[in-house]
């Protein structure tokens, strides 16, 4: 599995894959304690087919971190007035409406149907929003009208983008294998803003001035608690515990949702190789990821690095060649 | 950040609308189709990405960084490889270099959350992370280009005579300026290399931003050098420029035409990814791109200047030289500064970012 | 249906996720597509207000093709029994039951209701069920015309949905399946709120479903620990224990008089006596056994009228009100008409709040509804308001009792801040300050509040805690757990020579069944008794979650059981319906009734006890009846006594209705009380054109009722900033109202202005043939607090429910257009 030679990375001494020469100069600067030891790691299961949209996860995040609140803006974007996450924001709970003949989202200003009334009737009765079946067959797990919620959250890549791109080495993997940033060294530089294909980090321009992002609640980790918002959760629809117990778990829970007849039911971040580690925080969706505006498969960032190195590399061989040659006449 | 405010009127003359709507959808081989995508699905037009932090702070970065690399690599190579007549050359390149690297480390450090944490970028040396590798790369290049000037003034005869200025000039400033070139290219390509290692659709699709970039840097800087020179052939008759100039106005054309080739390799290879910056939606930046960075930034000059290498070499031509150069100079900032608005631009299109992100 | 359990009962929602999952059907029956409806297996769309057509046609389904659980019927419920002659229903007077009289526009005379009785007075039965006078068949000829088509008609549901919910209600009921009905506000909040319950419970008893695990009706209730406070009551016709509040009104003057009209003389109510003795003992002390109880049964306030919260804010307004006190209670923004109650506060002389915010009612005097918040001007109020700080759930100590009437102890955390202060300290030392002020009086009436017992000080001070005066809780748990005023070995009791304890050494009471009628016991609230049955065992504080029904988690009244009436879960015999479901059996080796659960059963009663001729008090329940609180015993499927609006169910539409009954000429409910006399209190015709489109309230999870205590968060403001109004796409392109715009809503009432969400959560319904809108409109806003909005009260009207005098916030008309108020 691609999360292995990550894993044998990850050992006291290399933490974060660091190499030699980087030890070195880190040595010079960085901390003299030695890194925690490790442990299994640990993650979200969020199961989107569990979610009540109480948003309770949001202001457990919000009372423990101690963030400061949004100014409130009405969106109109049926129950989600939070938006998305952001640098203070760290749990964001969507809504997508898709009542009647599976009309995703309310999108402002849409033009509104004009047929008339009995046929829509007919149509919703055509289209199975007004079951047809005989009485007494069995009632589908989730109705036809649909109205999907899911608590959004950083997704603590197996190989993440942010991590990768951090200059200062503010953000690392912990012993839990959890992607966290440490806010005393963290300068603000934003790289890792661009590098999230998921649009989770972001700078905290109001407040710290420095990148922030769910923590997966590093301190109450530390003292074996379980994280504000999965405390919180009524349902469980937020779980937490050990990454492979929980994807086991989940690809247990896909199936017997395919077995009720939730074909529209599958995983994200569990066996999809998305940045080519999975997630250690991964969601059982309703939808195609990108109803939830998730990429499907985003391109991980440090693949660029290589190829376009290359490019340039290549122009500056040729442009060196031609300097040369025209200087030397 | 808006489009760029000039008078309609001019605007209008320059190119009409539907004709760089075009010359857009030509180049990307992609014609938008808003019903169409407004089928994707998205969530609710949020953007996926969080929009980038950088202003005009980078974008001016990105343009003396440019120079700066490009004016050294170009001096360097005039010493190792020019004339004696080179040589003014080489100490306009040096300084120049020097000139524009002042202003970088003022902007970078400006542009941070938290400027007084400035140094905890050499922390690490991430050689998968272009922003590490290019802060390194911008305190090493500083070293060099300093050296190296520092040398060159000593030479210059601009330290004075006494014991430390003399030992200073008999540095070997061609030995110290070799690995300083390679950091020079360096330089100049890896911000290119920055935006595409990220996940904004415009930066990241195609592959060749790095190269544009270094591109621009050898196409802008030659722009400068030859500006100089020329000004200071206005008013010092006897500097004698003119073979100096005929190398770098061909250095110039063979840059200019290879970044334009690069640019249309890249608006085909990022297609619809490319929109935000050449397109003419009201959001988008293609007005201001294709008038001022293609066109009065590329086009035109490049045009200009094989005209002037076509007609020989003995004509005076101070005016239209100094105007290619600065049209040159113009489009190269404009490069930048459109590159980085499209890009805020594309970080907050959903749907292209999830059409970027298909299997 | 009738509840919007996940947004308004989260933390016990997962319950009914967890029931899903394992297999069980959720059905969501409700006028709007909410957050519940998301995660049902079956969403039916409903007009406010016409549950119980929707009811009545599954009771009608039940009776007419065998779907009830005949046995259970049969033995448990009064299906069987025989109602008197002169009975008429609804059916012979067009709406009406018999007894109306349209002068009061009451039942004044329910005689014609009760069952026919034979020579001892026990009602007569028909165990056939074919005897035209029975409640089965009078139930028939009741529910005939609730047909499927009528559910179409009136409901605007399509049959073949309504006849998914009833083909899977009778799938899943019977003998070896159960449901559950929850229902909340959305059935309360009505001008027919209780008779819509009691089509709910008609349709479990009939379908065998009471009593049993995974079935009832279960009402979810409103507020954190509202049960308690019907429980030990803050309502006006209540005394602790359901026992009724005495009446000025009704021949109670006496004590004894008091015992014989409220009281039973079969069934559990048999001990009636032994609670109201036992209350008066632990309120009056030793002065309770004066007269035999006499006296201090005269000290108890007597009803004159209605004097629930919202006939007295009428009172109120006619100047008739002097002084308010309101504990964590709104009525400028939470109760209905708040434009009305706002002006009832200007009649005050004085009124004292006790919030931990400054909310719209504490603020009435200088500020009002938005948008012109600072219009009020204070010169012109004459109200003395005192606003006092109160102490926060977590900053003090007490219980809270909550829906399924578990008590629940809570500890306190941290001290409150400054000067804020529990309601218990409050109420105590005001009662010490005005039993100071009034020690030296001599008038007569005085003498009740001299001996009142008021003696709740804590031994030592809390340690830790600054506050040296805050009361004994657990000292005023014991007293409502009940105690043994006397030594038991005292022979001379209310005598005044024996020897009291005082509360702090009385040994405590185990339970209710040793309350005594003598004045040797005390008790401050009968249903409680045993929640603290002995120095340091305070079950409502335990936490122990082991085993199937979690007995040792907390307390549930009466006497722990978790499910009343769980005889009913065994057969006739005492033999469990089935053994899937089997709860509580008859052990026929030991001769008593054990189980899961604590027995809601006379212990050793065997199922085969059949009561002698003339029997009294429990004797007269036999060993095959659970319903135990009733005199006969039964499951009331028709009420013939204590309603005061009808015995069965009956369709009637909301005081405004866009729609004429279609059932009956009677519109709307003949009992209830519609203040027409009232200008402030216009409504709208049927079928009003200027407010053609039904309104329906509720909650939403981010903010709590008024929103007194959650708008002044910022964290929860983020989440749901401003009030909006959700209408169907359809009645949006009708009056131009655009998705995210602004819209007001006028009501007869009033106007308010309110964001405008366009959803297809709402949907125009086909009402009797042509199209009816609905809208609905959360209820959280008002003029205070750090995000504000319209209040949605200001549109609602003072129709009151005849039994419980409640508002009907869930269903009336209003009429909407885009732009805002001036």
């Amino acid at each position: 599995m691609a999360v292995e030679p990550q894993r044998a990375a990850r050992q006291p001494g290399s933490h974060n894959g660091v190499n030699p020469l980087q030890a070195a100069v880190s040595s010079l600067v960085g901390s003299k304690v030695p890194p925690p030891p490790s442990q299994p790691a640990m993650g979200f299961f969020t199961d989107t087919s569990l979610c009540i949209g109480c948003k309770a996860c949001e202001v457990a995040c919000k009372q423990w971190n101690q963030l400061p609140a949004k100014d409130p803006v009405w969106t109109g974007s049926s129950y989600d007035n939070t938006g998305a996450l952001g640098a203070i924001t760290w749990r964001h709970v969507q809504f997508i409406e898709q009542i009647g003949d599976g009309y995703q989202g309310d999108r402002k200003g849409s033009s509104l149907p004009d047929t008339k009334f009995e046929d829509r009737v007919a149509e919703a009765k055509s289209s199975g929003t007004i079951p047809q079946v005989p009485p007494g067959t069995a009632l589908p797990f989730f109705n036809t009208d649909r109205w999907l919620m899911r608590s959004d959250v950083c997704k603590h890549c197996a190989n993440a983008p942010c991590q990768e791109a951090c200059p200062t080495g503010a953000i690392i993997r912990t012993e839990f294998d959890t992607v966290y940033v440490q806010q005393d060294i963290c300068n603000g530089c934003s790289y890792c803003v661009v590098a999230c294909p998921f649009g989770v980090i972001a700078r905290d321009e109001a407040g710290t001035h420095t990148a922030r992002k769910c923590t997966l609640c590093y301190d109450r980790m530390k003292d074996g608690m379980v994280p504000a918002c999965a405390k919180a959760c009524p349902t469980d629809s937020i779980q937490y515990g050990e990454v492979d117990k929980l994807k086991a778990h989940a690809r247990e829970r896909l199936g017997i949702l395919h077995e009720r007849g939730v074909g529209e039911a599958r995983l994200y971040g569990v066996d999809d190789d998305i940045l080519e580690g999975g997630l250690n925080s991964f969601f059982l969706l309703l939808e195609e990821p990108e109803v939830y505006n998730l990429p499907e498969n985003p391109p991980r960032p440090s693949n660029n690095v290589v190829p376009a190195s290359f490019w340039s590399i290549v122009a500056a061989l040729v442009l060196g060649m031609l300097g040369i040659v025209f200087f030397r006449e | 950040m808006q489009e760029t405010r000039l008078p309609q009127t001019i605007m209008e003359r320059l190119a009409p609308q539907d004709f760089v709507e075009r010359l857009a959808a030509l180049t990307t081989g992609y014609t938008p189709d808003l019903q169409q995508e407004l089928q994707e699905p998205a969530y609710y037009d949020r953007p996926v990405l969080a929009e980038p932090v950088w202003h005009w702070e980078i974008i001016w970065y990105f343009f003396f960084g440019g120079l700066a690399a490009g004016c050294y690599i170009i001096a360097t190579i005039a010493a190792l490889f020019g004339s004696r007549e080179d040589r003014a050359v080489v100490r306009t390149g040096y300084y120049l270099s020097l000139l524009a690297l002042l202003p970088c480390p003022v902007l970078l450090i400006k542009d941070l959350g938290r400027p007084e944490r400035f140094l905890h970028m050499l922390r690490m040396f991430k050689v998968k992370s272009p922003m590490s590798m290019g802060t390194w790369s911008v305190v090493t290049f500083s070293f060099f280009s300093g050296t190296t000037a520092i040398i060159q003034a000593a030479r210059d005869g601009l330290l004075g005579r006494w014991w430390g200025a003399r030992l200073l000039a008999a540095l070997p400033q061609k030995l110290i300026a070799l690995p300083g070139v390679a950091v020079g290219f360096f330089l100049g390509s890896y911000t290119g290399v920055l935006l595409t290692a990220t996940s904004v659709p415009l930066w990241s699709r195609s592959k060749l931003l790095g190269g544009i970039f270094i591109t621009s840097a050898m196409s802008t800087s030659s722009a400068l050098i030859s500006f100089v020179l020329r000004l200071t052939n206005a008013v010092v008759p006897r500097f004698i420029v003119g073979n100096s100039l005929h190398k770098l106005e061909r250095l110039e054309w063979a840059a200019m035409l290879i970044e334009m080739t690069g640019i249309l390799a890249f608006l085909h290879e990022s297609g619809r990814a490319a929109r935000p910056l050449v397109g003419t939606a009201p959001t988008e930046h293609g007005m201001t791109f294709w008038r001022f960075c293609f066109g009065t930034g590329l086009v035109l000059p490049w045009l200009l200047q094989t005209l002037s290498l076509l007609g020989g070499r003995g004509s005076r031509r101070i005016g239209r030289g100094l105007l290619i150069s600065v049209l040159v100079l113009v489009g190269g900032y404009f490069l930048r500064r459109t590159m980085i608005e499209a890009g805020h631009i594309s970080s907050k299109d959903a749907r292209t970012t999830l059409w970027n992100a298909k299997r | 249906m009738g509840s919007n359990m996940a947004e308004a009962h989260p933390v016990a929602f997962p319950n009914v996720v967890e029931a899903k999952e394992r297999g069980a059907k959720v059905i969501h029956i409700d006028p709007h597509f909410s957050r519940t409806s998301a995660l049902a297996n079956l969403y039916v769309p409903i007009r406010a207000g016409s549950d119980i057509v929707f009811l009545g046609a599954i009771i009608r389904h039940l009776l007419e093709n065998n779907g009830y659980f005949h046995d259970y019927v049969v033995h448990y419920t009064n299906a069987a029994t025989l109602v008197r002659e002169d009975y008429r229903d609804t059916e012979d007077l067009d709406g009406l039951f018999s007894g109306y009289d349209p002068a009061t526009e009451s039942y004044a005379d329910q005689s014609s209701w009760d069952y026919q009785r034979d020579a001892d007075g026990r009602p007569v039965t028909d165990p056939t069920l074919q005897h035209p006078q029975c409640v089965f068949q009078i139930m028939r000829r009741h529910y005939a015309r609730y047909t499927p088509e009528m559910v179409e008609q009136v409901c605007g549901v399509p049959r073949e949905q309504w006849m998914q919910v009833a083909q899977t209600l009778i799938e899943n009921s019977g003998r070896e399946r159960t449901s559950a009905l929850c229902y909340a506000v959305g059935w309360t909040q009505q001008s027919k709120g209780v008779q819509i319950i009691r089509a709910g419970a008609i349709m479990q008893l009939l379908l065998g479903n009471i009593g049993r695990p995974g079935g009832g009706v279960m009402a979810l209730r409103g507020h954190a620990s509202i049960q308690g406070s019907t429980d030990v009551p803050t309502l006006y016709e209540l005394l602790s224990g359901y026992m009724p509040q005495p009446s000025a009104l009704l021949p109670q003057q006496t004590l004894a008089d008091y015992i014989a009209t409220s009281g039973q003389k079969t069934g559990w109510w048999s001990n009636f006596p032994a609670y109201i003795r036992s209350l008066l003992k632990a309120w009056y002390g030793e002065a309770a056994d004066e007269e035999e109880g006499n006296t201090s049964y005269r000290w108890l306030p007597k009803n004159i009228g209605d004097h629930s919260h919202l006939a007295t804010s009428y009172e109120m307004l006619d100047g008739k009100v002097r002084g308010y006190f309101l504990f964590g209670q709104n009525p400028a923004a939470g109760s209905t008409h708040s434009t009305m109650q706002r002006e009832a506060l200007k009649q005050l002389d004085w009124m004292v709040v006790l919030d931990l915010y400054e909310t719209e009612s504490a603020a009435f005097w200088h500020r009002g509804p938005v948008p012109h918040t600072d219009a009020v001007d204070p010169s012109k109020i004459k109200t003395e308001v005192f606003l006092l700080p109160a102490a926060a759930s977590t900053e003090k100590e007490g219980s809270f009792t909550n829906t399924q009437r578990l008590i629940q102890w809570r500890d306190k955390a941290v001290d409150p801040p400054g000067d804020a202060r529990s309601d218990l300290w409050f109420v105590y030392h005001l009662g010490k300050r005005l039993k100071e002020l009034y020690a030296d009086s001599k008038e007569p009436r005085d003498r009740g509040l001299q001996a009142l017992t008021w003696e709740y000080e804590l031994e030592e001070p809390e340690p830790g805690s600054r506050i040296l005066d805050e009361p004994d809780a657990q000292l005023v748990l014991k007293e409502i757990n009940g105690y043994y005023v006397y030594p038991q070995d005292q022979t001379e009791m209310g005598t005044g020579k024996a020897h009291a304890y005082t509360l702090r050494e009385a040994p405590h009471v185990p339970g209710f069944a040793v309350l005594k009628a003598d004045g040797s016991t005390a008790c401050g609230s009968w249903i409680y008794s045993g929640v603290y049955p002995e120095p340091g065992n305070n079950r409502a504080a335990s936490r122990n979650g082991e085993g199937y029904t979690f007995l040792q988690w907390g307390y549930a009244w009466p006497a722990n059981r978790r499910i009343l009436y769980n005889r009913a879960s065994a057969d006739p015999q005492g033999r469990p319906w089935s053994e899937r479901k089997k709860y509580i059996w008859w052990d026929e080796e030991q001769k008593k009734w054990t189980g899961f659960d604590i027995p809601d059963f006379p212990l050793n009663k065997p199922p085969d006890y059949m009561p002698p001729p003339g029997a009294t008090g429990m004797d007269a329940i036999s060993g095959s009846d659970p319903f135990i609180m009733k005199p006969d015993g039964k499951g009331w499927l028709f009420v013939p006594t204590g309603l005061k609006d009808g015995p069965l169910p009956t369709h009637y539409e909301a005081a405004e209705s866009p729609v004429h009954n279609a059932l009956y000429h009677q519109q709307s409910n003949p009992a209830a009380k519609y203040y027409r006399d009232r200008p402030d209190n216009r409504l709208a015709a049927v079928g009003d054109e200027h407010y053609p489109i039904v309104v329906t309230t509720y909650r939403l999870t981010e903010h709590h009722v008024s929103g007194q205590m959650t708008r002044w968060m910022p964290w929860l403001n983020a989440l749901q900033p401003a009030l909006f109004a959700e209408l169907s796409p359809e009645l949006a392109a009708e009056r131009g109202i655009k998705h995210g715009g602004w819209m007001v809503i006028s009501s007869p009432r009033g106007e308010i202005e309110a964001r405008a969400m366009v959803t297809r959560r709402m949907r125009p319904l086909r009402i009797d043939g042509h199209v009816v809108h609905q809208i609905g409109l959360p209820f959280h806003w008002g003029y205070q607090g750090k995000i504000k909005g319209s209040i949605t009260n200001d549109l609602t009207h003072m129709v009151l429910e005849p039994n419980v005098s409640i508002e009907e916030a869930k269903a009336f008309t209003c009429n909407v257009r885009p732009g805002r108020l001036p």
